[in-house]
């Protein structure tokens, strides 16, 4: 396989970031000043008996250097301590918000990128034009609009008509069990408004790159040869340009993974969506630090995790890069 | 959102640099020109805000969500505070916090940048692991914990951004004085025995200056639309007014079921255009420094055929 | 009626801040089947434009008059939807410096392959078109084919660009421009780009594959030994058009426009003691009309008719020798019978 050095030199970094993620975690909350998971001071409802456990589990009452150890210990175990609010363990509450995200964020990002990826095409193709100038202009705008702006302006326009809070129906299930078909039906319908936001929030970067990267790549010598050698324009757009075009976009998917999860944030706040960025809000409010801690490692690596495989698809789609 | 500062920096290669070309880059463009004019204006507006809001932003001076009036052209907020009165004042405290951030990013990003191309080896290296682990670390979640952690006070939401721009300059910056760097007249420089402030200070900055400012300018934007997130989660000062909180409020007191747009839409308004105005002047700049040379091969329209003329007999 | 013949082309490109460059101003030629064509000139004096032209490979902001005749039809006439049909199956183009001229994510066979997929192997717009299609197999075996042709082993073809070395390069674009079996290649400084011994082995392809293959070849180049190695006749160009034009022999030995004989100068002599003259000053200004000869700043041989009219292409003296010397100048010195 070509690049098999490559690829594992890639894995190994991706592992050594989530490493040193694991480790300033640690520091963040165990360390720093704030100090607030020692701290048990701090603890809400802290019992005798809640205080005991957490001194236990956390080895509080030990250096600091084998709470470390502990505490990768505890990781490998896929354990994160548990919630101060619910007593529950937070890996397992984690798990649960970070399945109620994925298909949200999945469905905007995914969306903003063909709609991106479209519009910068249909841009570059009509360069100079009425309809290229509103087209950029739109997505300049749009990049610019805060996400929470965007949310509150969709809240204001379509709240009349979509859900706006939370996934489910809270009272679906009262008058008699639902059909899986129903369920996915109100998902569904609950996931509109937070998806389009990120959507709208996303897709103008995508498409002004895509633009930029389109007339790049129509400049370029080959695009003449394709020309010449009587390939229709559609046929050379197809097979020749747009595949060349795309792959700054893989890099910068990879960069925008950050704001990815900035913006589900954002959004999953505004509307309530019971997934891993609304965990990560409340538990700031709720001082619930295991949460809190858990809830940023698991998107400091996702993180990771992601731009590794946006790294081995650009790899995978450009021959030229050889080491 | 800075990513797409990212990828214009690290894609292009800068062929000219001189001082001029920023003032160039904005005589000739429009939308550099109008870029830099929408800053200018909020600059004004803010240095002037405590002249020109007609209202104290404290005091109520009408009823709750009070619609846009005569005497209110925005209307009222929840506290029955006058809109158009915030809006000028928050447009101060973003602004300041937008501006203090960027600068500190910009002075630890351009001189970790300069430092770790210029002397490469065992400095780059290090620098440059650091700079990995925060450019993957996701922006807004990062920010909520250390806000939370050392406390929603307007210094820490500036030292927060800094903490996280200062990464994105730092790797451009770096790039483009590794390629300067490689230049005949700096090793020309060097063999004389010009010592290494020298050089740096004579020969690489004036060439990353353009570029670290286009970053710059650019990063004011990210910085901007930051503290309207930190704000809006709740973790900023509640008592100072930001454009943030302005939304903030908007949404924790229901502004929108009670219809008050007015209470939203400007101050959206106000934030997008200034992110606009620092999103087209930067990338304005970059576009001076990189200009396309290549002619599209390829459009949707097509070369003419113009009627033939003669030359005249005798003529082959 | 030759294969290919180019008359009065012209091209006009539209500038962005208004105005006109006049890029190619009045080219003419006659191209026989087989016949090996030269077309010489310094940088900027149009060659290039003038063989895009031919094939219809202009830039939006382009304008072209002229006719551009295969077999007797006028393939400009419709503009880009009537010339297409022709591209590669009559006319193909090898392109100067294939650095880029390939498709750097796309393996070589397939870019070869990919026009006989389209258009057949057989030569001739209209005649492979639809009907006929070749399948994937059937064309990359032929690609696999040419790419021998050229020196190249079929199994390299599975490779990228990228790998090729620049004369490897240069020969599976010249591959490629072979896929639809065109009557007319051209080779638009196909060697500029090439260390020397590389630039004598691609030159020898090309004469090889001419002879070979009964394909006419127009050969864009500013390299004048070149010129003289490949080529029965060549026209110098000087400022968008053709000022001299004649079999290599008779412009090398019996040069008559001043642009050449200067040309020629500039160009060191291995053999020779002599030092070596550059041409001063520069080439006139194409964006705005020309009073009298374009080449009067530099010439060495003006007369007063030279500042109040422009040249036309005539043709020049008697034959000499054997058989038709087809010998055209635009000089007025030679019109008044002067000496070169």
């Amino acid at each position: 396989m070509r690049g098999a050095d490559y690829v594992i030199r890639r894995i190994g970094f991706a592992l050594l970031t989530i490493f040193i993620a694991i480790t300033i975690n640690f520091f963040l909350f165990r360390v720093l000043p704030g100090n607030v998971v020692s701290d048990l001071a701090r603890v809400p409802h802290a019992t005798p008996q809640l205080r005991h456990a957490l001194t236990v589990e956390f080895g509080l009452d030990r250096p600091k250097w084998e709470q470390y150890l502990i505490y990768l210990r505890e990781l490998l175990h896929g354990s994160m301590g548990i919630s101060f609010a619910t007593q529950q363990p937070v890996s397992q509450l984690l798990f649960n918000d970070l399945k109620n995200t994925i298909p949200m964020v999945a469905i905007g990002t995914l969306g903003a990128i063909v709609v991106g990826i479209g519009t910068g095409v249909l841009s570059a193709w009509r360069r100079g034009s009425a309809s290229d100038h509103v087209s950029t202009n739109l997505a300049i705008a749009f990049y610019a609009f805060p996400t929470q702006f965007l949310g509150l302006m969709l809240l204001i326009l379509l709240g009349g008509l979509l859900p706006t809070s939370g996934m489910e129906n809270p009272y679906a299930g009262v008058f008699g069990p639902q059909s899986t078909m129903a369920r996915f039906q109100d998902i569904g319908l609950h996931l509109i408004l937070p998806a389009l936001t990120l959507l709208l929030t996303l897709y103008g970067e995508f498409t002004l790159i895509m633009r930029s990267s389109m007339l790049e790549t129509l400049g370029e010598d080959y695009v003449l040869t394709a020309r010449a050698k009587g390939l229709s324009d559609r046929r050379i757009i197809a097979r020749h340009v747009v595949r060349n075009a795309l792959l700054p976009i893989a890099t910068l998917v990879a960069l925008s993974i950050g704001w990815i999860v900035g913006g589900a944030i954002l959004v999953e706040y505004i509307f309530s969506w019971p997934g891993i960025g609304q965990a990560l809000w409340q538990a700031i409010n709720q001082r619930d630090y295991p949460m809190l801690q858990g809830g940023f490692l698991i998107l400091a690596v996702s993180v990771v995790v992601l731009n590794l495989l946006a790294d081995l698809a650009y790899f995978k789609l450009d021959p030229r890069i050889s080491e | 959102m800075s990513a797409i500062a990212t990828e214009a920096g690290l894609t292009g290669t800068v062929s000219r640099a001189r001082a001029g070309l920023i003032r160039q880059a904005i005589t000739e463009r429009k939308a550099a020109a109008l870029g830099l004019g929408i800053i200018v204006f909020f600059v004004v507006l803010a240095v002037a805000a405590p002249l020109i809001a007609p209202y104290s932003t404290t005091a109520p001076s009408c009823a709750v969500f009070a619609p846009p009036s005569a005497s209110h052209w925005l209307g009222c907020d929840d506290g029955g505070i006058d809109m158009l009165s915030e809006i000028i004042s928050g447009g101060r405290i973003s602004l300041i916090i937008g501006f203090a951030a960027t600068l500190i990013a910009m002075l630890i990003g351009g001189g970790v940048g300069i430092l770790s191309g210029y002397f490469g080896r065992w400095l780059d290296i290090a620098l440059m692991r650091i700079t990995d682990y925060l450019l993957v670390i996701p922006d807004l979640a990062f920010a909520m914990v250390i806000a939370d952690v050392w406390g929603p006070s307007l210094s820490h939401v500036i030292a927060v951004i800094a903490i996280l721009e200062w990464a994105t300059t730092a790797r451009i910056i770096r790039a483009q004085v590794m390629s300067v760097k490689e230049r005949v007249y700096i090793k020309r420089a060097r063999s004389i025995g010009a010592s290494h402030l020298r050089i740096i200070g004579r020969h690489i900055l004036p060439q990353v200056g353009p570029l670290l400012m286009a970053n710059t300018v650019l990063t004011i934007a990210v910085a901007i639309y930051l503290e309207t997130a930190l704000a809006f989660l709740g973790l900023e000062d509640p008592t100072t007014t930001t454009w943030g909180t302005i939304l903030e409020h908007a949404f924790d007191r229901a502004a929108v079921s009670a219809g008050a747009w007015w209470a939203i839409v400007p101050d959206g308004i106000v934030i997008t255009l200034l992110i606009m105005g620092c999103f087209l002047l930067g990338q304005a700049i970059e576009d001076a420094l990189n200009p396309r040379l290549k002619v599209a091969h390829l459009s949707s329209r097509r070369w003419a055929l113009r009627p033939l003329a003669g030359r005249g007999p005798g003529a082959i | 009626m030759s294969l290919l013949e180019v008359r009065d082309l012209n091209v006009w490109f539209r500038l962005p801040g208004g105005g006109e460059l006049h890029a190619v101003q009045g080219v003419s030629f006659d191209l026989g089947p087989g016949e090996r064509f030269g077309l010489v000139g310094e940088s900027g004096c149009g060659k290039t434009t003038s063989v895009l032209a031919m094939m219809g490979l202009l830039p939006p902001n382009a304008s072209v008059a002229g006719e551009v005749r295969l077999s007797g039809t006028d393939i400009l006439a419709g503009g880009e939807d009537s010339v297409r049909p022709h591209r590669w199956t009559d006319l193909a183009m090898v392109f100067q410096g294939a650095m880029n001229a390939l498709n750097p994510v796309r393996n070589v066979i397939a870019q070869i392959a990919e026009p006989i997929m389209l258009h057949g192997s057989g030569g001739g717009a209209g005649g492979a078109r639809g009907a006929g299609r070749v399948s994937a197999v059937a064309a990359r075996k032929r690609a696999g084919e040419l790419l021998e042709l050229v020196g190249i082993p079929a199994a390299a073809g599975a490779r990228y660009p990228h790998e090729f070395s620049g004369g490897m390069r240069q020969r599976a674009a010249i591959a490629m421009a072979l896929a639809c079996e065109p009557k007319v290649l051209l080779a638009d400084e196909p060697t500029t780009a090439l260390d020397v011994m590389v630039q004598a082995q691609i030159t020898d392809l090309l004469v090889r594959l001419c002879e070979e293959l009964g394909l006419a070849l127009v050969l864009v180049t500013h390299d004048l030994p070149v010129v003289a190695q490949v080529c029965q006749r060549a026209g110098v160009m000087y400022a968008g058009e053709i000022v001299e034009t004649g079999t290599t022999d008779s412009l090398f030995h019996n040069t008559r426009h001043p642009y050449t004989r200067l040309l020629f100068a500039a160009t060191p002599d291995l053999y020779a003691d002599d030092d070596v003259t550059s041409i001063p000053g520069a080439p006139p200004r194409l964006d705005e009309p020309i009073m009298g000869c374009p080449f009067l700043p530099r010439c060495d041989s003006v007369v007063d008719r030279c500042a109040a009219e422009r040249p036309l292409l005539r043709l020049a003296g008697a034959a000499d020798g054997a058989g038709e010397v087809r010998h055209a100048v635009a000089c007025h010195r030679d019109d008044a019978g002067g000496t070169t």
